[in-house]
């Protein structure tokens, strides 16, 4: 091949050009593509929850169980006018007006329904002498009751009341020591429309060890109520009281409201889950939560039940100061304190946290015990007698972990909570003949319509 | 066979007969040829069918008179006037030798003819070997058969040379006229050849007959005529044989097979030869010789439209039939058989095939010829050097032909790399054999033809009724599963995948590699780079979700990218051959990823405008810019029935989005570079070895231009991705992200390939060793990193089967008819509902992205909130309506709504799975609830979508007719 010297250095030149053109590529081309790949951005939006819209409850229903007193009822709205009440077959009419507490007579189930203005914010109870409190609730789908006994002893009866005109159908599931406890009997318990049925765990399946019992309604509406009796050795007569029944299981839960006297206490925790949880107990003052000394973790086997017994723990620290107990746990857990005080039984469950909170009261010294708030905020208190007359009212500076107790008036027969910028939970402890724990219950004010979407396939 | 046994002579004499048409091409070799025979015949007859040339003076000079016959007269008449010369003299020869103006006996060929007669007492017809003429040693012929498809069987294979393997004296059906000598009284006892066979098969048809009448037909090897075949060529036009030689050979075929099959498969094979001839005809149009697919069919319809002929041959035939059933027997024996035609059918799909893969492979070799051919004196023109001077090159590897192809394998360390690899693959896909669903995949339907519906219907009875179009990759796997099943289908796509993408990759990485350098790429660089290459879809997450759009963009793009290299050869003809091929890819491609059109629009318009930029000129050949717009412009053609009515239906979303359940998966930042999908991929720093190695690849000189290419190829598709991640499409059931799942493979590709070029200049320009093998070192971490991730961490989100959410009873009666819907609701109040209406078997593959498109119901949404929030009995109707059997609370279901429902008049309890509830409808349901018209444009592109289909297959097929080489 014979090049010319020119053409040779044009060709050179060239070369040379074209390498640093190359060479320019070289480092041009990565840099870009890099520089590319930085602008894809993933869509970080987290995923969206979508909450309800509100709409004006028109219709409530509240249940109250059997017992042989008068049933109360009461609204927290400003509205007077009439509900209906039923109890068995025969439906009244009572006339509700603001502040004041109506009764209902009948010893079997009271369902009270309020339409119109008196739909939301409707509440009631049912108080015992010796004293016992139950308080009237919406029927719920799923209830867990913790602490219940099937013996001697210790005995519940499961009380499903069917507010509705269709047939109901209840499924409980049953957990105990050792594991889920086989119950053919609570497997489709039928409840007839507007009917109500009792079942004696004792009687179904009789058993000594401490209990948990899930109630869920396989078809229609049902309200579930666990009347819970305790027999002392050799005190003849037997204590009772309503076992409060809690929504789910949670990770953590406060236990407000401890009757004073001297006794035993018992904690009693249900794990429905297939995995040990470990819970950790924590103790409520007027001026602390703080985890008690030289009290080791809790551990719940899978899908049974465990129950603690709290008299040393109380007894040791000054019982005076603790207003209640909180657990924490590693997973979600059910739990239920039993104290039997001087004779007489009552139950402390898991309260909700409420931003807007009444309950009705019976006769007797109360006090009024505030823990959990969300952040620091402001707690009014409402209390009014059975006429409408208020009698107490107060606000209370919350702040989170430290509990607070407020002294009620014993003629107090309606409390009303309302919070501002916060949240609380709350209970109120009735003491007279025996003792009894009020839980602050969520208030049903509106109708929630779902936001509904296509979801996808 | 006849031994050569003492026998008496033929007493008889041999009278040859020569048949003449504008013979005077050869005539003189083969009056040369007569004269020479050291056995001479006793008298030549010529017959002259009006020759134009001079054939006739020379015939006359050679042996006298001639017979003088009219021009359209036939062979077999031409036969006839010769035997009614020879009766005219006193002693009528016994044997007459037929000889074609263009046959050229060879001097010993009557000797030996005859001497085989006397051997074999019983022989009545015998043949010579015929062979070619001119080339002198390529067999023609050596006794024929005819096979059940009217084929002229050679038992020969294609141009098989003569080295004496086919010399014994032998039985068989038929000889060939040109040198047969046949006994007088045989061939006017069977009434000479058929009149209706004027040129063509005559010869198989009179030894039928003759092997029918009891007559034996041996062929004698010995005996040697060549033979220039001026008729079957085409060399020769007489009106007899007219411009269709082709219609006049298959009709003979048809004609003799019916005129002499036995009458009690006689039906079948008029069937079977119409359904043949249609197969050939598909066959031919598939080689682009529509010439004689339709002389297939004028044949066809010339002979079946004139059945009379074959009942008068038929009835002629039975007159010289022998009664014996041992004869029968021994013509069955003499045919061609059974499985003959099912083997040249294979060995004809084989070839076209081969010719498919093979058209593109030898681009590089081509570019080189043809520089060399511009400048002899370039290094292209140069050899490679080869052989001993090569020994460190693994490549020579290929020299030791020699040695067994066991030895040979075992002893090629990058062989059993590879068939390990491939192994390991087979067996780390196990999670995906048999029926698979996962988050990115759902369950394929039992049936095929629930995709080929999906694909042929307009209007959907999927939800409320959707008119958005179905996508358009259930073509392809719809034509396949109508052969394997759809569970196979997805499962072997799924479980080949990456030996499919292993052999793309290296194919496409080989030729790359010739095309950079003369001695190609190290094979041990192949294996490196097409292992990584085929292990992306796995590691980006891609294959363990159940992508299956980026599962098969991975198989499928090395050879699109190996067919778009045709758009780089120097003959425009093949250039535009590549568009075809390209476009027919692209499709099926955009099929699975539509992102991949985007892409390879942009980056034909950024490598065009370059290459306009480099050289001026070049842009305005059309030959140049043509190919890469026409397989740009068949995309759009053959995805038509997809691409249109989902714009029309307002769907057009979903032209952007991944294949499979919806959302897709998203991809972080500089994900797009390492490969990498937000979640379930192998770790990034795997995939940044890869860019690494790919910037690295620039610091060769010598093959930083190809690897600069490559890293265009990764810009556009960085960019692409940069604009398309910018995009958050809102889908019906929530907003999802645009697939990028395309673009992640392609710039993997584009990395491993530059890091492939890169290794070779690094290699070709003599680097150090310890630098070679530092750099192999780094290399083989990236395949070898990415097959023990697959181990154990990939494919574990693969599911044989999906848990059943809905009971069996209620699907089961949605099976049944399209109305009986299930309306499933998750959620609660509190956190928000979501629902579904699920219809027949639910949502299988294809569906997902039909529903993710469809427009929201407005009206069935509101009357799911009202009845979960406040049921009344006109609600129940509204269900009813929208064609809803059954409404399904899953676990865990929200028990308000469902006390809300229990007390809902119109709904009855329904059973269900523990924590569910369910309830059905008890109304009267509206039969057409999801009815809904289809669409006439939809039709029509569905229609143009086959014909183009059709078109550009055939128009990318390889030519492999050997006329049309």
């Amino acid at each position: 091949m014979s090049v010319s010297p020119t053409s040779g250095r044009r060709a050179a030149e060239e070369t040379r050009r074209r390498i640093d053109v190359t060479l320019v590529l070289a480092i041009a081309l990565p840099l870009l593509t890099i520089a590319a790949s930085l602008l894809v951005r993933p869509d970080d939006a987290p995923t969206p929850s979508y909450a309800p819209e509100q709409s004006v409850l028109t219709r409530s229903t509240l249940v109250c169980p059997s017992g042989d007193s008068d049933a109360l009822v009461a609204t927290t709205t400003d509205a007077s006018g009439e509900v209906a009440a039923r109890v068995g077959d025969e439906e009244s009419r009572v006339a509700l007006s603001p502040g004041r507490v109506a009764e209902v007579a009948g010893e079997r189930p009271v369902v009270v329904t309020g339409e119109g203005d008196l739909a939301p914010g409707l509440v009631g109870g049912r108080f015992l002498s010796p004293l016992a409190a139950s308080t009237c609730r919406e029927p719920a789908p799923d209830q867990w009751f913790t602490g219940v006994g099937a013996g001697a002893r210790h005995r519940s009866v499961l009380e499903l009341v069917n507010p509705d005109a269709g047939p109901a159908l209840v499924d409980a599931t049953v957990y105990g020591q050792d594991g889920v406890v086989d119950a053919p009997a609570l497997r489709g318990v039928a409840v007839p429309a507007r009917g109500a049925v009792r079942i004696d765990l004792a009687a179904t399946l009789p058993r000594r060890d401490e209990l948990a019992v899930r109630v869920t309604t396989a078809r229609g509406r049902v309200a579930a109520t666990m009347r819970d009796l305790y027999d002392q050795l050799g005190a003849g007569a037997s204590a009772g009281d309503w076992l409060p029944a809690q929504a789910a299981p949670a990770t953590s839960q406060l236990m407000l409201g401890l009757p004073t006297g001297s006794g035993q206490r018992m904690l009693t925790l249900a794990n429905s889950g297939t995995g040990e949880v470990r819970a950790e107990l924590r103790l409520v003052t007027e001026s602390s939560i703080f985890s008690p000394e030289g009290v080791d973790d809790i551990v719940v086997p899978p899908e049974s039940v465990t129950r603690v017994s709290l008299s040393k723990v109380l007894d040791r620290e000054a019982l005076r100061d603790v207003v209640g107990i909180q657990v924490t746990s590693s997973a979600p857990v059910t739990a239920g304190v039993r104290s039997f005080v001087d004779g007489d039984l009552s139950h402390t469950g898991p309260g909700e946290p409420v931003g807007d909170s009444a309950a009705v009261t019976p006769q007797g010294s109360k006090q009024l015990v505030l823990a959990g708030a969300s952040r620091a905020g402001t707690v009014s208190v409402v209390a009014t007698d059975a006429d409408g007359q208020v009698v107490a009212e107060k606000d209370v500076d919350v702040v989170a972990d430290a509990g607070f107790a407020v002294d009620l008036p014993s003629d107090a027969a309606l409390v009303h909570v309302t919070t501002r910028a916060t949240s609380i939970v709350g209970s109120i402890v009735v003491s007279d003949d025996g003792a009894a724990v009020i839980r602050l219950p969520v208030l049903v004010r509106d109708s929630l319509v779902a936001d509904v979407r296509p979801g996808r396939p | 066979m006849p031994g050569p046994a003492p026998s008496p002579a033929p007493n008889g004499t041999v009278a040859a007969l020569l048949v003449s048409h504008d013979g005077a091409r050869w005539l003189p070799a083969v009056i040369d040829g007569v004269r020479s025979q050291t056995v001479p015949p006793s008298a030549v007859v010529a017959v002259d069918t009006t020759s134009r040339d001079e054939s006739v003076a020379l015939l006359e000079a050679a042996f006298g008179e001639v017979v003088a016959a009219p021009g359209p007269t036939t062979f077999p008449a031409a036969v006839q006037l010769g035997l009614e010369q020879m009766a005219g003299v006193a002693d009528p020869p016994e044997w007459i030798w037929l000889l074609h103006d263009d046959t050229n006996p060879d001097p010993n060929a009557l000797a030996e003819l005859l001497a085989a007669a006397e051997r074999v007492p019983e022989a009545d017809v015998l043949g010579p070997k015929l062979r070619e003429w001119p080339s002198l040693r390529r067999l023609l012929e050596i006794g024929i058969t005819i096979s059940g498809t009217g084929r002229r069987e050679l038992g020969l294979e294609r141009g098989e040379y003569d080295q004496g393997q086919h010399d014994e004296v032998r039985e068989v059906l038929a000889v060939n006229t040109a040198g047969m000598l046949v006994r007088r009284s045989v061939l006017e006892g069977l009434g000479g050849f058929d009149e209706q066979l004027p040129i063509f098969g005559n010869d198989i048809d009179f030894g039928w007959r003759a092997a029918a009448a009891g007559h034996t037909t041996v062929v004698v090897p010995q005996a040697v005529v060549f033979h220039a075949e001026a008729a079957h060529r085409g060399l020769r036009r007489t009106p007899l044989t007219g411009r269709h030689t082709h219609y006049q050979e298959r009709r003979a075929a048809l004609y003799t097979l019916l005129a002499n099959a036995p009458s009690r498969s006689l039906p079948f094979r008029v069937v079977r030869l119409a359904m043949g001839t249609l197969l050939r005809m598909i066959g031919f149009f598939l080689v682009r010789s529509p010439g004689q697919a339709f002389d297939d069919l004028a044949a066809l319809v010339s002979i079946y439209s004139r059945p009379g002929q074959i009942r008068a041959a038929r009835r002629d035939r039975l007159r010289t039939l022998s009664p014996d059933p041992a004869v029968a027997e021994r013509v069955q024996g003499l045919l061609a058989p059974r499985w003959l035609p099912y083997r040249h059918g294979l060995d004809f799909v084989g070839d076209v095939l081969s010719a498919l893969t093979d058209q593109a492979a030898d681009v590089a070799e081509r570019r080189r010829a043809a520089a060399a051919e511009l400048d002899p004196s370039s290094m292209a023109a140069r050899r490679p050097p080869g052989g001993a001077s090569d020994l460190d090159d693994p490549d020579s590897v290929e020299e030791f032909e020699d040695t067994g192809l066991l030895a040979r394998f075992v002893t090629n360390p990058v062989a059993v790399l590879l068939a390990v690899f491939v192994v390991a693959a087979l067996v780390l896909a196990r999670p995906a054999y048999g029926a698979v669903s996962a988050a990115g995949l759902s369950p394929v339907p039992e049936s095929v033809g629930d995709w080929w519906r999906l694909h042929f219907e307009s209007w959907h009875q999927l939800g409320t009724g959707t008119d958005v179009p179905a996508p358009a990759y259930l073509l392809p796997l719809a034509l396949v599963a109508s052969v394997l099943g759809t569970t196979l289908t997805v499962s072997g796509l799924l479980v080949l995948a990456v030996p499919l993408a292993v052999w793309g990759a290296w194919r496409f990485l080989r030729v790359v590699g010739r095309l950079v350098s003369p001695l190609g790429a190290p094979r041990w660089l192949l294996l490196i780079g097409s292992t990584a290459y085929a292990l992306a879809p796995v590691v980006a997450g891609a294959w363990g979700e159940g992508r299956l759009g980026v599962v098969a963009v991975s198989v499928l793009l090395p050879w699109l990218a190996h067919a778009a290299l045709g758009f780089a050869d120097p003959a425009a003809d093949r250039r535009w051959r590549a568009a075809w091929r390209s476009g027919v890819l692209l499709s099926l491609v955009t099929a699975f990823a539509p992102v991949a059109w985007l892409f390879a629009a942009l980056l034909g318009a950024v490598v065009l405008a370059a290459a306009a930029a480099i050289v001026p000129g070049a842009m305005r050949d059309r030959s140049a810019w043509g190919p890469p717009a026409a397989a740009m412009g068949v995309v759009p053609l053959l995805l038509a029935p997809w691409w249109l009515p989902a714009l029309l239906t307002g769907a057009g979303r979903g032209l952007l989005l991944d294949a499979g359940r919806q959302p897709g998966p998203a991809v972080e930042t500089l994900g797009v570079l390492t490969g990498r999908f937000a979640e379930g991929g192998a770790p990034a720093w795997l995939g940044g070895v890869v860019v690494v190695l790919a910037a690295a690849a620039l610091v060769p000189r010598a093959t930083r231009i190809p690897v600069l290419v490559c890293w265009v190829v990764a810009l556009v598709a960085a960019v692409v991705a940069a604009v398309l991640g910018q995009l958050s499409l809102s889908l019906t059931a929530g907003p999802a992200p645009a697939g990028l799942g395309f673009l992640l493979v392609v710039l993997q590709a584009a990395l491993v390939a530059a890091a492939v070029l890169g290794g070779l200049g690094m290699v070709r320009s003599g680097a150090p060793r310890y630098l070679v093998l530092a750099v192999a070192v780094v290399a083989v971490a990236v395949p070898a990193g990415g097959l023990v991730w697959w181990g154990f961490a990939g494919g574990d989100q693969l599911e044989t089967t999906d848990e059943p959410e809905i009971p069996a009873y209620m699907v089961q009666r949605a099976m049944t008819a399209p109305e009986r819907g299930i309306l499933v609701v998750r959620g609660d109040t509190a956190e928000g509902m979501n629902y579904t209406l699920r219809r027949g078997d639910g949502v299988t593959l294809g569906e997902d992205e039909i529903l993710a498109t469809t427009p929201e119901d407005d009206a069935l949404t509101s009357a799911v909130r009202d009845l979960v929030s406040r049921p009344a009995p006109e609600v129940v109707d509204a269900l009813a309506d929208a064609g809803v059997e059954y409404v399904v609370l899953p676990v865990p279901a929200d028990g308000a709504v469902a006390a809300r429902l229990d007390a809902t008049g119109g709904l009855t309890q329904a059973s269900a799975d523990r924590g569910a509830r369910a309830w059905e409808v008890a109304r009267e349901l509206d039969p057409d609830a999801v009815e809904g018209s289809g669409s006439w444009l939809r039709r029509g592109l569905l229609v143009l979508q086959v014909l183009a289909l059709v078109w550009v297959l055939v128009l990318c097929a390889p030519t492999s007719g050997r006329r049309y080489r």
